[in-house]
């Protein structure tokens, strides 16, 4: 009865651990994305997207401008692995990052993660920040690792 | 950035800002981003003041009608900001302009006080006039009148269009006769008509760059020039205003509101009225910088992504640099952080 009893206590904690983890955290839910990135139009992708959208050092704003942008990465062949190298929580912009892209970084929600990810464009950062559809938002893509 | 919020809030507490349009239709996804900055979705009936700003979506679409007279349709995918000036004969004037996007504008009033239409690169004045105006994500603006006419300037000659006539403006390169052309009157796919306009812009990318770079120094060089006049006013504005407590003090209540009304009045409408037209300029860099500078540089980042170090994307990178370091320099001190929209 007391083995029963520690594990329903364990099945609860563990499910509301789950509960509060934000999806941001959890790569099979950042692999889910990566997935959508790949595969789905950009004119569809942009629901698991918002603007303003962090791309390189440029913040679009329009979601036509992410629209076009993604397509011509699309176009390009760019295609993110289903990877997590890293998951880190947000950090601020430099000190010289210009106004607009200070702004951005300023304004990104507690739940905001840069996860690193391998393409074949080499390594590049996702910046995922609230959820939509149960899954992170995509609201940035810098090459490299930020 | 301190200053800026406090002169904001000061004189729209001080019940100086004049109702410029109001919002009379509204299709999909519209937001008014406020001259103070303040962000809300559109509704029926909402009025708009000089400095605000209304942002359509991709399924957006709004119709106001502007206080002077006319009537507005903003397009979707449209930054659509309202301006005030004042006119040659000192009565004031509505100033509209789209960012990026499309709207067209038709004159209603019987006689005139036509506003200044066009977009943060070009700008033109209207008589009796029904006209649409697109600007693309080069900057490229594009007139086409139905009736009336319109009469398009920049700072070497103007040129004056007739109905089913059209123009199209690129930054830099200033309005010509030989540009115009007959246009037909079906309404033109801004998409398709734009995407023509980034796969030029990709196909020659410097020489673009360097002609809305003209277009973004001719705004800074005039932010350069009147904030002097407009910090001079702000300051005056307000020491007439300190000076309240002290006349009261002095010589009793009644002389302060006699002071109030003949004294810190009129220095506050001088003052607002000196400032909205600066801010519009102001809006004007910034939306040039959000919406064409960097969907241009995101387009040539996207181009590279596969190969950063090629030297055309040094070269284009070290040249907006250069331009965006003057900006930085010379408008972002008249911004606050909600200047610049955020939503998700």
């Amino acid at each position: 009865m007391r083995l029963r009893l520690a594990a329903v206590a364990a099945v609860a904690i563990l499910l509301g651990a789950c509960a509060t983890i934000p999806v941001t955290e959890r790569d099979a839910r950042v692999i889910e994305v990566i997935d959508r990135f790949n595969t789905v139009e950009p004119s569809d992708f942009i629901t698991q997207s918002g603007v303003p959208f962090l791309f390189n050092d440029q913040v679009l704003y329009a979601e036509s401008d992410l629209v076009a942008i993604l397509d011509r990465l699309r176009e390009g062949g760019l295609v993110i692995a289903p990877r997590v190298i890293a998951n880190d929580p947000a950090r601020p912009a430099s000190a010289d990052a210009r106004f607009d892209v200070q702004v951005f970084h300023d304004r990104l929600p507690p739940d905001a993660r840069f996860v690193t990810v391998p393409s074949n464009a080499g390594d590049v950062t996702l910046i995922l920040a609230g959820e939509a559809n149960r899954l992170p938002m995509l609201v940035g893509l810098v090459r490299g690792r930020l | 950035m301190k200053l800026l919020f406090l002169v904001l809030f000061a004189l729209a507490a001080a019940g100086l800002q004049a109702q410029d349009a109001t919002i009379v239709y509204l299709a999909g996804d519209v937001d008014v981003r406020t001259e103070g900055g303040a962000s809300f979705a559109a509704d029926f009936g909402d009025e708009l003041d000089s400095g605000d700003r209304v942002i359509t979506r991709r399924t957006g679409e709004a119709e106001l009608e502007l206080t002077t007279g006319g009537t507005v349709n903003v397009g979707r995918d449209t930054v659509f900001i309202i301006g005030s000036t004042t006119g040659p004969t000192g009565e004031p004037t509505s100033r509209v302009a789209a960012a990026v996007g499309s709207f067209s504008f038709r004159f209603s009033a019987a006689v005139g006080n036509e506003p200044r239409i066009g977009s943060t690169t070009s700008v033109a004045g209207v008589r009796g006039t029904e006209v649409r105006v697109y600007v693309g994500s080069d900057g490229t603006t594009r007139y086409e009148v139905l009736e009336g006419l319109v009469e398009i300037e920049d700072a070497a000659r103007s040129v004056t269009l007739g109905p089913e006539q059209a123009i199209e403006i690129t930054p830099g390169a200033g309005v010509g006769p030989a540009n115009v052309f007959a246009f037909l009157e079906q309404p033109i796919d801004y998409g398709v008509w734009n995407a023509g306009l980034v796969d030029g812009f990709l196909a020659d990318p410097l020489p673009s760059l360097r002609g809305i770079a003209a277009e973004m120094q001719d705004l800074l060089d005039e932010i350069r020039r009147r904030a002097p006049e407009v910090e001079a006013l702000l300051a005056l504005s307000a020491e007439e205003s300190g000076r309240l407590d002290e006349i009261e003090k002095a010589d009793g209540l009644e002389a302060r509101q006699e002071y109030f009304r003949d004294t810190v009045m009129p220095a506050r409408r001088a003052a607002r009225a000196a400032f909205v037209d600066f801010r519009f300029v102001v809006l004007s860099a910034l939306s040039l910088d959000q919406h064409i500078f960097s969907r241009l540089a995101a387009e040539m980042e996207a181009w590279a992504f596969f190969d950063p170090d090629t030297g055309l994307i040094d070269e284009f990178r070290s040249e907006l640099a250069a331009i965006r370091s003057q900006y930085e320099a010379v408008v972002v001190p008249w911004l606050v952080p909600s200047d610049l929209p955020w939503r998700f």
